[in-house]
């Protein structure tokens, strides 16, 4: 019976990768959760802190790791009615870090579960994973500003509320409002878990090929 | 060349209309889910009946809850969880959805294969809420872990491993038209 199971799980591809996938994601999920998730981090903040200041040059001038390994953001726009003038702040939290980069080991162990994956699929798709994180973190840099200027919460997140503060800036259009808010949701919620398996489908094609063929072909088989 | 022109010859290519097809299915669908009317009539009923069934799971399995819109609760030590937006298991269902929209098959087939998928995910996700209110009372440190990471993982290998047994499930001439023009 134990030989047939094992013989089984050899022939569908499917089940194997998928046994694979599990095997690869348990080591890869402590690995990141006992500190390779802090080195990611300090790493996209030095990205975050040179490219995100030219994206938005009004709202962020700085990006500084804190303590708690939260983000404090300094920008460039003048809180009204303050004197002295002072500029305002605002903190990405780690819990938001963390999630925008949760997808890393899903990554990894999916692109090592499929056969004939490399270490330059890897390198590649970190780098591209890479990418999508430094967008979800300028999309919620984003919506943070958008909220800020138009003193405004957002419609789509209860937690995105308004500072006490008001700043001296030109509020959005409210479509541009909720567009920043929208693409916020998509960068915390959605995009840290499916973008693994986009760019997965997107480096491994013809091992998620093989994999579709193989269920046609039991099918096929079973009908002959 | 115009953008119709290179739209037209990406979906030649089986693999990026399939992604093509995806994506905008996907965006279409998570921009249905935050319109204010959907939310309220749709989502927000959905997350009630989460919680009111993950409330009355625990009781029946012997544990104290009490449910209170979209909270639960410990009557005793007072801990609660509450479901948010974002917690409901629609996020998967959409996508779900959009990879069977992307994927060769007839409407019926996409449709059964969706609420059979749907079934599958929103039973992961009370199982998850379940755990989630029982971790969170041994420890605020493992509950975040599989509030924010674990959890999510598991219902999006869920997704994938539901969209493969669909693909399995589909008649050998729905698939094969597809395997032909992608091999």
């Amino acid at each position: 019976m134990h030989a047939q199971v094992t013989s089984a799980r050899q022939r569908d591809p499917v089940l194997r990768w998928l046994t694979h996938l599990i095997l690869w994601l348990l080591p890869l999920t402590a690995a990141w959760w006992l500190g390779g998730a802090e080195w990611a981090l300090r790493l996209l903040r030095v990205l975050a802190d040179s490219t995100l200041p030219h994206c938005f040059p009004q709202g962020v001038s700085e990006i500084v790791l804190q303590a708690d390994q939260s983000w404090k953001v300094r920008t460039g726009l003048t809180i009204q009615d303050k004197f002295p003038a002072a500029m305002a702040i605002f903190f990405v939290d780690k819990t938001t870090l963390m999630r925008i980069v949760m997808g890393f080991p899903l990554l990894w162990a999916l692109l090592l579960a499929t056969p004939g994956s490399g270490l330059k699929r890897i390198a590649w798709g970190t780098l591209l994973l890479g990418g999508v994180s430094l967008l979800g973190i300028g999309a919620h840099v984003w919506a943070t500003m958008a909220v800020m200027f138009n003193h405004q919460a957002s419609l789509i997140d209860e937690s995105l509320v308004p500072p006490p503060f008001q700043v001296s800036v030109d509020p959005y259009p409210e479509w541009l409002f909720h567009l920043s808010t929208f693409a916020r949701y998509l960068a915390i919620l959605i995009v840290p878990v499916i973008a693994p398996v986009l760019i997965w489908v997107m480096l491994c094609p013809r091992g998620v090929r093989r994999m579709v063929v193989s269920l046609r072909r039991r099918v096929v088989k079973k009908a002959g | 060349m115009s953008p119709a022109t290179v739209i037209r010859r990406s979906l030649r290519s089986p693999s990026l209309r399939f992604l093509l097809i995806f994506c905008t299915a996907a965006l279409l669908g998570f921009a249905l889910e935050v319109i204010p009317w959907v939310d309220d009539h749709l989502v927000k009923p959905l997350i009630s009946g989460i919680a009111w069934l993950s409330g009355a799971l625990i009781r029946l399995a012997g544990g104290l809850a009490m449910v209170s819109d979209d909270v639960i609760r410990h009557p005793v030590n007072g801990f609660a969880i509450k479901i948010a937006n974002g917690c409901s298991g629609l996020e998967a269902a959409i996508l779900l959805a959009a990879g069977m929209m992307a994927f060769p098959a007839t409407w019926r087939q996409r449709a059964l294969g969706w609420v059979a998928g749907t079934a599958t995910i929103m039973t992961l996700n009370v199982v998850r809420v379940i755990s989630l209110y029982f971790l969170g009372q041994y420890s605020r440190a493992l509950f975040d872990w599989a509030h924010l990471y674990a959890w999510d993982v598991l219902i999006m290998i869920d997704g994938l491993v539901v969209f493969f047994l669909w693909i399995k499930w589909l008649p050998s001439h729905a698939r094969s038209s597809d395997v032909c023009t992608a091999t």
